[in-house]
């Protein structure tokens, strides 16, 4: 395709500019006439209510002008987002862990006596600071020590049985081929889907077995080549969910759009 | 103007170069239609959604005959994640309050997840005429690590003291016979990331409850080796898994009304793959066709 003029860029601004400020005007006057009815109808409580669905309409449209074309108001709109989220997260923080599950143990809270033995837990929470200077890092690698030793320790317990308990991932990869009814063996739909499994486990895990060389060894390169091929598939159905995920949450900003902010649908 | 005539780009190429805005407006056009012209979808209920289903049925039914155990709904999902979790809760909440399951909400990772759930159990609690307190608490947001779900298994009351609205949970009417997560038939941890992992790992081992699981579709499928292990007993993915859940309820909440919207992207997405596809193959046998001609 030819590449544009520079007239026909600075047209095409130009015209960008214009679908911008008409729709810009066209959100703010409805906000405002909605903000005023709302007011009319529920007083204050309707105002503000209305004019927070607002807001959250502007941001949601900007955010979306990015599908468009990479703009100042998504840029600015980005940055407000990540700021909310940085102060939001050290607000909850506070309010959530600080306060309640050590300042007010420490200082007694609703009745409840002062321990000030709670102050010792500032010292390992402290020790984590010193991997901010060079001279001083080996005192951060005791409390990382002791975190690391205790998290190993307690998954270890988890993890072993999250493989090897009796609903374990390793243990249920042992599936029947053939089951035993009146002492005798049958091959039912059952056994058949089990076999498919077992056959794309060992294709799969093969993909990643490295001993031998696959292209030397002709079983291991046919088993590690359908291996990939089983893995493309399973990368392609979580892609293809991701696909489901991300329209899930268009619908869900369209519902906003659509039936909070402009009531045009039931 | 050179006086040149414009070279012509080939449909295979065009097939391939499509702008992305085209892409995106039809995925909207397609996305609200539904909003304005309903478009009904018969769906067929997936069996980890059914499973999930009959495991509150049991529990109720078990209820009745012997000592009564409860629900605890890990709420384990924020705002980004709304659109798919949200009526996964709902869905939920309905049912038990329909069968009269009593429950209990917590976050062990999100501080919005209870906050969230604490607002479509109010709204839904006043269809079945249910009281805070008697048929459902909010433990609201705890953080929790391994050893903590240990704690929680045999005494929660170490873990929790008080409940969402500030109230010791030892006052709550409803904890008068729930002494750990022993008293609980079912984990249903509704999440947008692996936070269901940390129960199957730390929290199963010990107290042998079942656990159920609301996720976003991406998490899905690394959830099913887990469910045919029974490490997992039933699932709701995505908004479809909600929509069959709503399906089964005999409901038409958010989820179901959400798709025939999902309908119509995912069948736009598929077209266009299928384009995008015809013009990669036409554009490789002209180009094979062009080397051969070369020869």
């Amino acid at each position: 395709m030819p590449e544009p003029t520079e007239l026909e860029k600075k047209e095409r601004i130009s015209v960008e500019k214009l679908v911008f400020l008409i729709i810009a005007v066209l959100v703010v006057v409805y906000i405002a006439c909605d903000c005023i009815v709302y007011s009319l109808r529920q007083g204050f409580d309707g105002f503000w209510e209305r004019l927070g669905v607002g807001i959250g309409a502007i941001c949601t449209i900007g955010i979306y002008s990015f599908l468009y074309r990479e703009n100042p108001i998504y840029r600015f709109l980005e940055h407000i987002l990540v700021g909310l989220s940085v102060g939001y997260g050290t607000g909850v923080v506070w309010t959530e862990v600080i306060q309640p599950q050590w300042l007010d143990r420490m200082f007694g809270a609703e009745g409840q006596p002062a321990n000030y033995l709670w102050l010792l837990v500032l010292i390992p929470g402290v020790m984590w600071y010193f991997q901010l200077s060079r001279r001083h890092v080996w005192i951060s690698r005791f409390v990382i020590m002791f975190f690391m030793g205790t998290g190993a320790g307690g998954a270890f317990r988890g993890t072993f049985q999250f493989f090897f308990s009796e609903r374990g991932q390793v243990i249920q990869t042992f599936k029947p081929i053939l089951t035993e009814s009146a002492g005798s063996l049958h091959f039912t739909w059952l056994n058949f889907s089990n076999l498919v499994f077992v056959v794309v486990v060992l294709c799969v895990l093969s993909y990643f077995f490295f001993t031998f060389r696959h292209e030397t060894n002709p079983v291991l390169r046919g088993s590690s080549r359908l291996g990939r091929y089983f893995l493309m598939v399973c990368f392609g159905t979580i892609f293809g969910t991701t696909i489901q995920g991300r329209m899930s949450l268009f619908i869900d900003r369209l519902v906003f759009l659509y039936h909070d902010w402009l009531g045009i649908s039931g | 103007m050179n006086g040149e005539a414009p070279s012509r780009i080939a449909w295979y190429d065009r097939l391939q170069k499509i702008d992305p805005r085209i892409i995106y407006l039809v995925v909207f056009v397609l996305v609200s239609i539904p909003f304005f012209v309903p478009i009904p979808v018969k769906m067929e209920v997936s069996p980890v959604v059914r499973k999930l289903y009959d495991k509150v049925e049991e529990i109720a039914e078990n209820n009745k005959r012997g000592p009564e155990k409860f629900v605890l709904l890990a709420m384990d999902w924020s705002p980004s994640v709304k659109a798919e979790n949200q009526p996964q809760t709902a869905a939920m909440i309905e049912h038990l309050f329909r069968r009269g399951v009593r429950f209990a909400i917590m976050s062990h990772l999100l501080p919005e997840g209870p906050m969230m759930a604490e607002r479509i159990a109010e709204r839904i609690a006043k269809k079945y005429n249910k009281r805070y307190g008697v048929d459902w608490v909010n433990f609201g947001f705890r953080q929790m690590r391994f050893a903590d779900y240990m704690a929680f298994v045999r005494d929660m009351y170490a873990i929790i003291s008080k409940d969402y609205r500030g109230t010791p949970i030892r006052d709550v009417p409803m904890m008068k016979n729930i002494r750990g997560l022993r008293d609980f038939a079912l984990v249903f941890d509704v999440t947008g990331s692996g936070a269901y992992a940390d129960w199957v790992y730390y929290a199963q081992p010990e107290a042998h409850f079942d656990i159920g699981v609301g996720v976003t579709a991406i998490i899905g499928p690394s959830i099913r080796p887990l469910i045919d292990a029974g490490q997992v007993v039933g699932m709701m993915e995505g908004l479809s898994g909600a929509a069959q859940y709503e399906q089964l309820l005999n409901i038409r909440g958010q989820a179901s009304r959400g798709m025939g919207s999902q309908n119509l992207a995912h069948l736009w997405v598929i077209i266009a793959l299928i384009l995008g596809n015809i013009g990669y193959l036409a554009s490789r046998r002209r180009e094979k066709k062009l080397k051969k001609e070369l020869r």
